[in-house]
């Protein structure tokens, strides 16, 4: 689904990504550990095709287009949903309005309101989100916690394929946390669709139980396997991981 | 849908197409004393409006251009044709009897489908001169007058001689000297104690000709508890030769009346839009003044209540939007001297391509305004770095009970913001177009369906390859 090969980005002349190798496949779950500053939220905003970065080398390839030719409306359209770490208050523009709309641009044959909105209500009940944030404005005056479910909300009603979720279970409470970990479930539960999360909880990642992990570290991925590593790194925390004095007993 | 009427398909095309302009060539340019009495023997009126007429030119004469606001000097006086007419018939109340030509551009404009549809009645004036006016019989019956302007004055004269010029005085400016002198057209709705008018009654006012100027009077009295709603659309083609608009309105709320009065402005970007409007609210009263400003070069536009009686109210909601080459200087002015009155003054602004918008406010709370609620609240959204957007408010306060509160914001449309719409699927342009809708919305829900989709389509063509 998602290949990226070699890939360079820079943030005015600093190089944050310096040769990002992953290759995400249907029905994969990938987990992107790291220490803060490493480089995981720029990955995520660089396959959107945030125009802050600047990519020097490298490709990115999704469902075979080359997503590096594509504005990222286009991106999200294809089918890739990032979640955003703060994600923004949009000033006089209404959930169920803004949502609606960008079901419509993902999905131009989609046109019931009526389905939408009952969809979208349903989405928001089983993330216990008060549905009157569907008439509200987006985000604004929303707590944390709030803000995460918002994404969610928008994840399930947009439906694309491959999701990146920046800290999702960031300002979530315990059942918050649950609740976001089952609906993500039911978004790859088919197996046609895949995810990357990025978290600092061991929680998350227990609920959701990914199939794939990477550590980033100063732009590079410097390892990647299985569910050992997210107990490597937990153990010994990224310092100690990184400087090999984690030895497994 | 229930309403037929839809505004929302007219293109720029039907905006700035124009007639034939053979017939303009038969006045001349240019003001003059001369010009000045044939105007008010052509129209038959009495001789108190030809001495207004002459002392207001007289004033014209004296009183110096604004020395502050946008630059007006590339007005030209001596160019612009400052009365004309299209066609001999005048002021007829069925469109069939209207010339057809002059039909066509109101039909364009989707004006008599508006009146069968959604409106009281309806006043269409091309050029100097109305050619149609009529309100349904159900309003007339109840005694309700809405007539031509100029046929007000003849066959009402005592009750136009009451009110005119009391609220805008002929010395008030420059501008409003020259509307007085060279006044033609217009609107009188006169609407009786107790009446409440359920449609909206419109205006259209269209200026064709190149270097035309329109000069309309709008005279409205709404009498004790009654209640009306007033729309005015007004546009004109381009030429590229300056054109001007030089209307007044007065408005008398008398009391425990409510009135609002709506108005979309979208001349032509070679129109200077010098307009004067202003509304005297008495006890218990309410004036609404809504507008929203697009398309002319320059407008200076300031609609201004003045609260007298007690437990008086106005509010203004004003939207401007000023693209490459325009200046929208625009603001409220509010006067308060009766007791326990409230004002709400909400301005939006959008600027794109290098244009400029000014908010210019003054509220003046006098000594007698007893516990006066003031709220002034400016907004700017910018489109580029090289559009500018001003806040100039200016509040005076004599009476200590009074609660004012101010609010200014300006700002661009963040990347950030831009790109979350842009995560979701939708387009940059969309979601420009859906922020400006958002900033606007406040304003423009308080206009008719209609007309809000009117408003909204004719910013959506403004915001058209807003991507720079």
């Amino acid at each position: 689904m998602l290949k990226i090969k070699n890939l360079c980005a820079q943030f005015e002349d600093k190089e944050l990504l310096k040769g990002i190798n992953i290759e995400i496949k249907k029905g994969e779950i990938h987990a992107l550990l790291g220490p803060n500053g490493s480089g995981k939220s720029t990955l995520g905003r660089v396959i959107l095709g945030d125009k802050k970065y600047n990519v020097t080398k490298g490709s990115i390839e999704f469902e075979k287009q080359d997503f590096l030719k594509l504005d990222p409306a286009d991106r999200a359209k294809a089918g890739f949903f990032l979640s955003f770490q703060s994600p923004p208050e949009l000033d006089g523009v209404n959930a169920n309005d803004f949502l609606f709309a960008a079901k419509k641009a993902v999905n131009p044959e989609f046109h019931s309101s009526f389905r939408f909105k009952k969809a979208l209500s349903g989405h928001f009940e089983d993330l216990h989100l008060d549905e009157e944030f569907m008439n509200r404005e987006v985000n604004k005056g929303a707590s944390g916690g709030e803000r995460r479910k918002m994404e969610i909300a928008s994840l399930l009603s947009l439906d694309g394929k491959l999701a990146f979720l920046d800290e999702i279970d960031s300002g979530l409470d315990v059942d918050g946390t649950a609740r976001a970990a089952k609906a993500i479930q039911e978004f790859v539960r088919n197996g046609d669709k895949a995810l990357m999360l990025i978290s600092h909880t061991e929680k998350l990642l227990d609920l959701v139980q990914p199939t794939h992990f990477h550590i980033l570290c100063n732009g590079e991925i410097i390892q990647s396997g299985g569910r050992e590593l997210m107990e490597k790194v937990h153990k010994c925390g990224f310092c100690n991981f990184l400087n090999k004095k984690c030895v497994q007993q | 849908m229930c309403s037929a009427v839809d505004f929302t398909d007219l293109t720029k095309q039907d905006l700035d197409h124009s007639d034939n302009q053979d017939y303009a060539k038969k006045f001349d340019t240019g003001l003059s004393e001369d010009l000045v009495r044939s105007i008010s023997k052509s129209k038959n009126e009495p001789s108190w409006m030809l001495d207004i007429r002459l002392a207001a030119l007289r004033k014209f004469e004296e009183l110096p251009l604004p020395s502050w606001g946008p630059s007006l000097k590339k007005l030209d006086f001596k160019k612009i044709r400052y009365f004309a007419k299209a066609s001999d018939k005048a002021n007829a109340k069925s469109w069939d009897d209207v010339d057809p030509e002059i039909k066509k551009t109101f039909d364009r404009l989707k004006i008599p489908q508006a009146e069968r549809e959604i409106l009281a009645g309806v006043g269409a004036q091309y050029e100097s001169e109305n050619i149609y006016h009529s309100v349904k019989d159900v309003w007339s019956k109840q005694g309700v007058i809405f007539e031509d302007f100029d046929t007000a004055v003849v066959k009402h004269p005592e009750l136009v001689k009451k009110y005119f010029s009391k609220c805008v005085p002929l010395t008030d400016h420059k501008f409003a000297a020259l509307h007085y002198a060279v006044t033609s057209g217009g609107t009188f709705l006169y609407v009786p104690k107790g009446v409440e008018i359920t449609q909206p009654l419109q205006a259209y006012f269209r200026m064709n000709a190149m270097n035309q100027g329109q000069f309309e009077h709008t005279l409205i009295i709404v009498e004790e508890d009654a209640q009306v709603h007033y729309i005015e659309g007004c546009s004109a083609p381009r030429y590229g030769s300056e054109s001007l608009h030089a209307g007044c309105v007065e408005v008398f709320v008398n009391e425990g009346a409510q009135m609002r009065y709506s108005s979309v402005e979208n001349w032509s970007k070679d129109t200077y839009n010098l307009n004067t409007k202003r509304a005297i609210v008495n006890d218990n009263a309410k004036m609404e003044w809504i507008g929203g400003n697009l398309g002319s070069g320059v407008t200076m536009l300031y609609p201004s209540s003045l609260l007298v009686g007690d437990n008086a109210r106005a509010d203004h909601l004003g939207i401007a939007l000023a693209n490459e080459g325009q200046n929208q200087d625009v603001g409220s002015k509010v006067m308060i001297s009766g007791k326990n009155c409230r004002t709400n003054i909400v301005s939006k602004s959008l600027s794109k391509g290098g244009g400029i918008s000014t908010y210019r406010g003054i509220v003046d709370v006098k000594k007698s305004a007893e516990n006066a609620v003031v709220h002034v609240e400016c907004d700017a959204l910018l489109f580029d770095d090289h559009s500018v957007a001003d806040t100039i408010p200016q509040i005076t306060c004599e009476n200590d009970t009074a609660q004012i509160t101010h609010e200014a914001s300006a700002g661009k449309i963040s990347d950030e913001v831009l790109l979350y719409f842009e995560s979701r699927g939708i387009e940059e342009e969309v979601a420009r177009g859906m922020i400006v809708n958002g900033f606007l919305n406040e304003v423009v829900k308080t206009l008719p369906l209609e007309y809000a989709s009117e408003l909204n389509r004719l910013i959506e063509m403004e915001m058209e390859n807003s991507i720079g």
